[in-house]
Parts: structure tokens; sequence; C-alpha cells
């Protein structure tokens, strides 16, 4: 510990006998050491006796008692704000994981487009070719009788002679 | 760690609440409903419209889309029904000449099954989905190198 700060710790009555004895030789040998001494000690009286009085407008248990309400305000707050946030947490999740079975779901069941139902049976006489154009939107199965007897189309409307039947 | 049962009951409520509609939104999408069937005849030819013949060809639209897919330059009106399906009728039958008549029937996941019958036998059976605008058409070779038609139309 330097000297200053030895006197700084004399002054605040921080030094046991010994220190005390040994800053006191150097201040009675170092006049630079004793003039700091009076500084501080001038310091110090000036210090305490002019302190500015802070008084306060109310009492001191109304003072106390509003800072009191407004720690109590602020952990109001900081409380409400996690909770309106669990509210939405608690429609969220649910939401998400129905939304996802239900995904799953239609996934599984191949969707209720029905896209996939479009299929046709003949019998084994017969031959079909189905297709689809997109651009006429339209669906065609297109039979082959291999026996040819099947004319929807009677020969009287297509006035057909005779020999052609 | 307690688990204690939640004061809020929100959160059921709105789970029921969802499932119930989605429920009632798979049950409407799945439950048949009635259609109206245009099943129209056609003949498809090269030539000419026979003279002497009470036959009118198909409207300029349908005779595109046909022309656009079939090889046939001129497509005649031979016969045209209309039916309605209620889904409370199970097979409708609509006849469209003497050897042709279609069977259609309406199943459930708004599907329509089709079935072709030529005197008597059924020549092919279809089954479609109603869930596109799509026209389904029933074809095959006639004789002289012409076809015949069958265009369904569903809404």
């Amino acid at each position: 510990m330097n000297t200053e700060l030895k006197l700084q710790a004399l002054l605040d009555g921080a030094l046991d006998a010994r220190e005390i004895r040994e800053i006191e030789a150097i201040l009675a040998q170092d006049i630079q050491s004793a003039a700091l001494m009076q500084e501080l000690k001038w310091m110090k009286a000036a210090v305490a006796g002019n302190e500015a009085e802070v008084k306060l407008p109310e009492t001191r248990e109304f003072y106390w008692s509003k800072i009191e309400r407004g720690i109590a305000a602020e952990a109001k707050q900081a409380a409400a704000a996690p909770a309106e946030r669990a509210w939405w947490l608690r429609f969220i999740y649910p939401a998400t994981g129905l939304a996802a079975m239900v995904a799953v779901m239609f996934v599984v069941s191949g969707g209720r487009t029905t896209d996939g139902a479009d299929t046709e049976s003949v019998p084994e006489d017969v031959n079909a070719i189905s297709f689809r154009s997109e651009a006429e939107a339209m669906s065609v199965v297109y039979v082959a009788d291999e026996n040819g007897t099947f004319n929807p189309v009677g020969q009287e409307t297509k006035n057909e002679p005779e020999a052609d039947k | 760690m307690s688990l204690k049962p939640t004061s809020n009951p929100s959160r059921w409520q709105f789970l029921v609440l969802l499932l119930t509609s989605l429920s009632a939104l798979l049950g409407v999408a799945s439950t048949p409903v009635e259609a109206r069937v245009q099943a129209v005849l056609i003949w498809g030819t090269d030539e000419a419209k026979p003279t002497g013949k009470n036959l009118k060809e198909v409207d300029s639209k349908l005779r595109d889309r046909l022309a656009n897919v079939f090889k046939w330059k001129n497509y005649f009106e031979v016969n045209r029904q209309t039916a309605t399906l209620p889904s409370s009728v199970k097979v409708q039958t609509i006849k469209l000449s003497e050897e042709c008549s279609v069977e259609v029937k309406l199943l459930p996941e708004n599907v329509a099954e089709v079935k072709l019958i030529g005197k008597g036998k059924a020549m092919v059976t279809r089954r479609h989905s109603l869930s596109k605008p799509d026209a389904l058409v029933l074809a095959g070779d006639d004789k002289n190198k012409t076809a015949w038609f069958v265009v369904l139309n569903f809404n």
C-alpha cells in the first residue's frame, strides 16, 4: 500500500496500531505527506459539513409504497405477456397436429378427388382402349367389338345399301 | 411434476369444433349428389350427310372437340336424351337406339358408373369421376369406316 492510500486509510480509521505508528513516523519526516494529510482532512470536513440534504415531498412510508407498487406492476405485466403467448400456442400446436393428421389421412386414403376412379371393365370378347384428352376435356373409351355385331347407329339412319350389312 | 386439469376448456372446445367441421366436410364430399346426365348418340363418318335422312350435325363446339380427337370429318347426332339421377335411384337406363342404351349409377365419392349395353349385353363398364368437368365418350368402329359415339356430359 502506498503512502497516499495509507493516509486515506488513516483518515478513515482503517489502520491498526502498528500501521498508525508507521504512518505517523512518515508524516513527521515527510513534509509533502503531511501536507497531503492536511488536505484530505479538510476535504473530509468540507464534504461532511456541506452534504446536500434531500427532503421527500411525502412521507417515507408513502414514498417506498410507491416504489413497491411500481415493482409489483412491472412483475404483473411481465407475467401477463408469456400467458398470452401460451394462449396462442395452445391453439397452434393442436391445430398443427390435427392438420398433419388430416393430411396423412388424405394421402393414405388416396384423396377425395376421385381422379383415380376412372376405370373400365369389358367382357373377354371385347377390346377397349381408354385415353384422356386434356385439351378437349374428354375421357374416351374406344371399344373394338371383335364380332362386329354391335351397331348402335341403325342401318336405316345411315342409309347404307343392303350389301354393306 | 403433477398434472392438473386445465381450467380453460376452450382448447378442447376448439378441437371438438374442428373435428366436427372436418367430419361434416368429408361426409358431404363423400355423399353422392344428384346429377344430371345428357347422353348423345353420334355417328362419325367421312361421307356427306345421307340424303333423305333426318340427321342433324352436332353443334360446332362438340364437332370441333370430337374432330380434334378423332379422325372423322362429319359427326351427326342420332339421338339425344337427358336424365336426372337422384341419389335414391339405383340405376338409370337411357335408351339411345334399338341396340344401344346406357345404364348410369351414382356411386359414393362423386363417381358415376356407366354401363354401355349393346343388344342386351354389357359392352363396357366405366367408372367416371364427376369431380372433373370431363365428358365421357364411349366410342367404337362401325361399318364402312365409320364410327359411333356416345357422349355423356354430367352436371
